[in-house]
C-alpha cells in the first residue's frame, strides 16, 4: 500500500485530491494535514521503518510554515530526502516553479488538478518504486 | 701746507723716509742736485696718497733754492674755463697765501700763453710793475705783493696736465737754470700726479667693475617692488663714475614712436628733465633709433656736431642743455626696447671704449630685471586672476602653503547665505579642528596619499564645521599639490570646499526615497500576488469540483454530485466575501465617511448587539465595564472594527464556558480598549502575522484572512493603534485597541444627546 502525505490548507482543494485520490484504488492511503508546522511535526515523528511515506503532495501557501520551507527541511533529513515530492500550486509564475525546483520539489501539478493527471502521477509514482526496488508491501 | 706747521710736517717726511739718504737740515737748501736726486727717489717709492706730501716738500726746497716767495702747482683739466686749478703751494713763513690767485683766470684770456706752455716754453715775468696796467697779465696780480712771476709747464704723454710756478714779492730775472731746474722737477711731479690720476682711475674702474657685480645679483636678489630703487640708485653710481651730469632710462612704446624717461638721476644742482621728457616722438629712422634698433651705442661727443639729419634730437639736447651724450641700447630679443642714457650739461666728454663696453653690460643686465619685473608682474596678476576665479567659482577656494601651513581662504561670496569661515583664514591646524571626528582618519589618508604623490587629484566628502552654525556640514573638497620642491616634497596646494550639504540632504531624501519607493512596490507586488492567489483559490475549487461533476454525473454517485455543488456554492460565496473585504479594504483612506464624534461605550454596546446571535448560539457570557471617554472618527468603520474583533473573540472562545470581557483605560489623551476571551490564544511569534493580509493561522477557520489587516489599516487610518496580548496556546487572547481621545465638552455633549 502506498502512503500518500496531502499537505494542503484549503479544505476544498483537500477534499477533490481525496476523492481523485479514493477513485485510484484502495492500494493508496492518503494523510491529510492543513498547515505546515503540523505537516513538520508529523514528518519529525512518524515511522518510516514501518510505515513510509511514499508521495508528498505539497502545497506551497501554508500557514505558520509555508510549502518552500517545508519542502527545504524535508530534504535536510536523510529519511525524508528521497521521497518525491510533488508540488500542488495555484501559481504558474516560472520562479514559484523554479523556486520549487531548488528547494527539492520532483514534480508539481498547478491547482485545479484534474483525475487523468492525478492517474499519470501514480503510475509514474509506482514505477519509481519499481525501479528503486523497493516495492511497497501489498496490503 | 701753511708755514706754521712746515717744520713738524717735514719731520714727519723724514721720519716716513728714514730709509733714505737723510735730508739735510729742512731750513736748508739743498743743492739742486741732491734735491733731483732725492725726489726721484721720493716719487718712484712714494705711495700714492703721499704725494701730495712730497710734492710740497719739493715745493719748499724749490723756494729755498731759489729764494723766492712762493711755490705752486696748477692743474689743467680737460673742458676747464679757468686757467688752472692751484693743488699745491708752499710759501715762505709769514707771508699770505695766493692759492686763488690764479684760478680766477678766464682760460680764453690766455689762449697765447696756454699755447706757448703747451709747446714746452715757461712763462717768466721778470717784474709785474714793469707791465702796463692794462695788460691782461699783470691783471691778476693787481691787489698782491707778487712782483714777480716764472711758470714752466708739467707735461706727461705729450700733455699739457698744469704748470709749477714760482712767485717772488720781489722782481726777479728768471735764469735759465732756475728755468731748467723747475722743468725738470715739474716733469717729475707730473709723472708722479700722472702715476696718481692713473692709480686712481684704475681704482675707480675697479670700484665699477665690483659695482658691476653687485649689481647684477642686486637686480637678481631685489623685491620687483624695490626694483625702481635700484635702478635710480645704480644710475646715480653710473653718473658719478662717469662725471656725467644725467644719467636716465628711458623705455620705448611698443610701437617705438614715442619714448618715456622712467629713471633718471641729475647731478647736485642740474635741474631734472624727466617730466619734460615724456611722451617724446622719435621717427623710426631717426638718427639714434635706425642705430640703437641695431643694438649699436650711440656717442654724441658734442651736440653741435650732430649731422643735419640729427636736428630734432639737436633741438631736444640743446632744450635741456646737454653738451654730450651717450645712448646704449636695451634689447630684448634682438628688439630695441628702450636706452640707457648719459649727459653731459657742464662740458662735453666722451666716455672711453672700455667704460662703453661696460655700460653696454649694464643696460644688458637692467633689460633682464625689467624682463623679470614684467614676468613677475604678468604672474601676479595671474595669480590675482586665479584667486578671483576661485572666490568666483566656489564658496571656499584656498590656497595653502604647506611648509608654513598657512592657509589662504578666498572671501565667501557676498550673496551667500552660508555662514563665514573667517576662522579657518590661517593655520592647517584650525582646519584639522573643523573637520568631524568620525571624517578625519578618512579625509588625512585620502590627503596623505595625495601628497606622497600617489593620487593624481585630492578629493573627498567629509563633514565641517562651520563658524556660527551648530551643526557640521558636508562638502565636498577637491584640489591639488601645484607645486613641488627638487626632492619631489610637495610646496603649494590649491583647492575648492563646496557646500554640498543641502544636495547631500536631498540625495539621501532621494534614496530613503527611492528604498521606500521599492519596499512599497514590492508590498504591492506581494499583495498582489497574494490577492490573485487567494482570489485563484475559490476558482480553482470551483473549476475541480466541475471536473469531479463531470465524473460523478457519468457514475450516477448523487452523493457525490450534490457535495460537488455544495463546494461550488461555498466557493461562490467565498468568492464574493472576498472581493467585497478587498474592496473595502482599498477604500480604507481613499473613500471616507463623516468624521463625528462617537462615544466609546456606545460604539461598543452597537458591535455587540451586531454579534448577539453567535454570542448566544456559543452561549458566551459579555462583561462589558464602563467605557469612558469619545473618539472622533467614521462611525460605521469603527463599529467594523469592534464587530470583527468580536467575531474573531467569538470564533476562538473556549466552546464551552466561553467568555469575553471588555474593558477601557484613559490615560493621556488616548484610551485603549482591551477585547479579552478565553479562547485558545496565540502564540507570540504570530502576534504580528495576524495582521497580514490573508493571514490565517487556522486553515479550517472560516473567514477570507482579510479581517484583521482590514481592522488595522481602519484603526491607522484614525491614528490609532491595534495589537495582540496573549501570553500563549490556551491562555487566551486579549485583543487592544488604543485611539486619541477627544476633550470633554464633546464628550459630554456626546452623552447628553445620546
Amino acid at each position: 500500500m502506498y502512503h500518500i502525505l496531502l499537505i494542503e490548507d484549503n479544505p476544498a482543494h483537500a477534499k477533490l485530491m481525496f476523492r481523485h485520490l479514493t477513485k485510484m484504488g484502495d492500494y493508496l492511503r492518503a494523510t491529510h494535514l492543513t498547515d505546515g508546522e503540523a505537516a513538520y511535526d508529523y514528518l519529525l515523528n512518524c515511522d518510516f521503518a514501518h510505515d513510509p511515506i511514499h508521495l508528498i503532495l505539497l502545497d506551497l501557501r501554508l500557514p505558520r510554515i509555508d510549502g518552500i520551507e517545508l519542502l527545504r527541511r524535508i530534504r535536510s533529513k536523510p529519511i525524508s530526502l528521497q521521497v518525491p515530492v510533488v508540488v500542488l500550486t495555484s501559481s504558474e509564475r516560472d520562479e514559484d516553479i523554479r523556486e520549487a525546483y531548488a528547494a527539492g520539489a520532483n514534480s508539481y501539478l498547478v491547482k485545479p488538478v484534474a483525475y487523468d493527471k492525478v492517474q499519470e502521477l501514480i503510475e509514474q509514482l509506482t514505477s519509481y518504486w519499481f525501479q528503486h526496488n523497493r516495492m511497497p508491501s501489498m496490503p | 701746507m701753511s708755514s706754521s706747521d712746515q717744520s713738524s710736517n717735514s719731520h714727519d717726511f723724514l721720519e716716513s723716509s728714514a730709509h733714505l739718504v737723510a735730508w739735510p737740515g729742512t731750513t736748508k737748501p739743498l743743492s739742486i742736485e741732491t734735491l733731483i736726486a732725492k725726489m726721484c727717489a721720493e716719487f718712484v717709492r712714494r705711495e700714492t696718497k703721499d704725494v701730495d706730501a712730497a710734492i710740497n716738500l719739493t715745493l719748499e726746497q724749490l723756494v729755498r733754492i731759489n729764494n723766492v716767495s712762493r711755490c705752486y702747482i696748477l692743474e689743467f683739466k680737460p673742458g676747464q674755463t679757468l686757467l688752472g686749478q692751484q693743488t699745491h703751494e708752499w710759501i715762505l713763513p709769514g707771508l699770505t697765501s695766493r692759492m686763488s690767485e690764479f684760478q680766477s683766470i678766464p682760460l680764453a684770456d690766455f689762449m697765447t700763453e696756454l699755447k706757448m706752455l703747451r709747446d714746452g716754453m715757461p712763462l717768466a715775468i721778470n717784474d709785474i710793475h714793469a707791465l702796463s696796467p692794462e695788460h691782461k697779465l699783470s691783471r691778476p696780480f693787481q691787489d698782491s705783493p707778487t712782483r714777480s712771476v716764472l711758470l714752466v709747464p708739467m707735461i706727461a704723454a705729450d700733455q699739457l696736465i698744469g704748470v709749477i710756478g714760482l712767485s717772488a714779492n720781489h722782481p726777479v730775472i728768471w735764469q735759465p737754470q732756475t728755468i731748467q731746474l723747475l722743468t725738470i722737477v715739474g716733469e717729475m711731479i707730473a709723472g708722479a700726479l700722472e702715476k696718481r690720476q692713473l692709480d686712481q682711475k684704475l681704482e675707480s674702474r675697479l670700484r665699477f667693475e665690483k659695482f658691476i657685480a653687485e649689481l647684477g645679483v642686486n637686480l637678481i636678489h631685489s623685491e620687483t617692488e624695490d626694483l625702481d630703487a635700484k635702478i635710480k640708485s645704480s644710475i646715480g653710481f653710473i653718473g658719478e663714475y662717469l662725471e656725467a651730469d644725467r644719467c636716465y632710462i628711458m623705455m620705448a612704446s611698443k610701437e617705438k614712436d614715442l619714448v618715456n624717461v622712467t629713471h633718471e638721476w641729475t647731478r647736485d644742482g642740474i635741474p631734472a628733465v624727466i617730466d619734460k621728457l615724456q611722451q617724446i616722438p622719435i621717427g623710426p629712422n631717426s638718427y639714434t633709433v635706425r642705430q640703437l634698433d641695431q643694438g649699436k651705442v650711440v656717442t654724441i661727443p658734442d651736440v653741435e656736431l650732430l649731422p643735419p639729419e640729427a636736428e630734432s634730437l639737436k633741438l631736444i639736447m640743446r632744450a635741456i642743455g646737454t653738451k654730450a651724450s651717450a645712448y646704449f641700447p636695451m634689447m630684448y630679443h634682438e628688439k630695441w626696447i628702450g636706452s640707457l642714457g648719459v649727459a653731459f650739461v657742464r662740458t662735453p666728454r666722451s666716455i672711453s671704449p672700455d667704460d662703453l663696453s661696460l655700460l653696454v653690460l649694464i643696460t644688458q643686465m637692467f633689460v633682464n630685471a625689467f624682463q623679470r619685473k614684467e614676468m613677475e608682474d604678468k604672474l601676479r596678476a595671474s595669480e590675482q586672476r586665479f584667486r578671483l576665479m576661485l572666490e568666483a567659482i566656489t564658496e571656499y577656494g584656498y590656497d595653502w602653503d604647506i611648509p608654513s601651513g598657512n592657509v589662504f581662504y578666498t572671501r565667501r561670496s557676498m550673496q551667500s547665505a552660508r555662514p563665514d569661515r573667517q576662522e579657518y583664514n590661517g593655520n592647517l591646524k584650525d582646519w584639522c579642528k573643523s573637520i568631524h571626528p568620525d571624517d578625519f582618519d578618512r579625509v588625512q589618508k585620502v590627503l596623505n596619499e595625495h601628497l606622497e604623490g600617489r593620487s593624481r587629484f585630492y578629493e573627498v566628502e567629509y563633514r565641517m564645521k562651520y563658524v556660527g552654525v551648530p551643526d557640521y556640514r558636508w562638502v565636498l573638497d577637491r584640489g591639488m599639490v601645484v607645486q613641488r620642491n627638487d626632492k619631489g616634497e610637495p610646496l603649494r596646494f590649491l583647492g575648492a570646499e563646496l557646500d554640498i550639504h543641502d544636495s547631500r540632504q536631498i540625495q539621501e531624501e532621494r534614496e530613503r526615497l527611492i528604498a521606500e519607493l521599492a519596499s512599497k512596490n514590492q508590498e504591492l507586488e506581494q499583495f498582489t500576488y497574494t490577492v490573485s492567489h487567494d482570489l485563484k483559490s475559490p476558482l480553482i475549487t470551483i473549476s475541480g469540483f466541475i471536473g469531479a461533476l463531470k465524473e460523478d454525473l457519468k457514475s450516477g454517485n448523487e452523493e457525490l454530485i450534490y457535495d460537488a455543488i455544495a463546494e461550488i456554492q461555498n466557493a461562490t460565496v467565498k468568492m464574493r466575501l472576498l472581493l467585497d473585504q478587498l474592496l473595502d479594504l482599498s477604500r480604507i483612506g481613499r473613500v471616507s465617511g463623516k468624521i463625528v464624534p462617537i462615544a466609546i461605550h456606545e460604539l461598543v454596546s452597537e458591535a455587540l448587539r451586531s454579534v448577539d446571535g453567535p454570542l448566544k448560539a456559543k452561549s458566551i457570557q459579555v462583561d462589558l465595564q464602563p467605557l469612558p471617554g469619545t473618539v472622533e472618527g467614521d462611525r460605521v468603520r469603527l463599529q467594523e472594527v469592534f464587530q470583527n474583533v468580536f467575531e474573531n473573540a467569538i470564533k476562538f472562545c473556549s466552546p464551552t464556558g466561553g467568555r469575553i470581557c471588555v474593558s477601557a483605560i484613559k490615560s493621556g489623551g488616548e484610551i485603549t480598549i482591551s477585547i479579552r476571551d478565553n479562547g485558545i490564544g496565540i502564540d507570540p511569534v504570530y502576534h504580528e502575522k495576524i495582521f497580514g493580509l490573508f493571514e490565517k493561522l487556522d486553515p479550517m477557520s472560516e473567514g477570507t484572512g482579510i479581517g484583521l489587516s482590514l481592522c488595522r489599516r481602519i484603526i491607522e487610518h484614525h491614528g490609532g493603534k491595534i495589537w495582540v496580548e496573549s501570553t500563549g496556546v490556551g491562555r487566551g487572547t486579549s485583543m487592544k485597541i488604543r485611539l486619541k481621545a477627544i476633550s470633554g465638552r464633546h464628550e459630554k455633549t456626546e452623552t447628553t444627546t445620546d
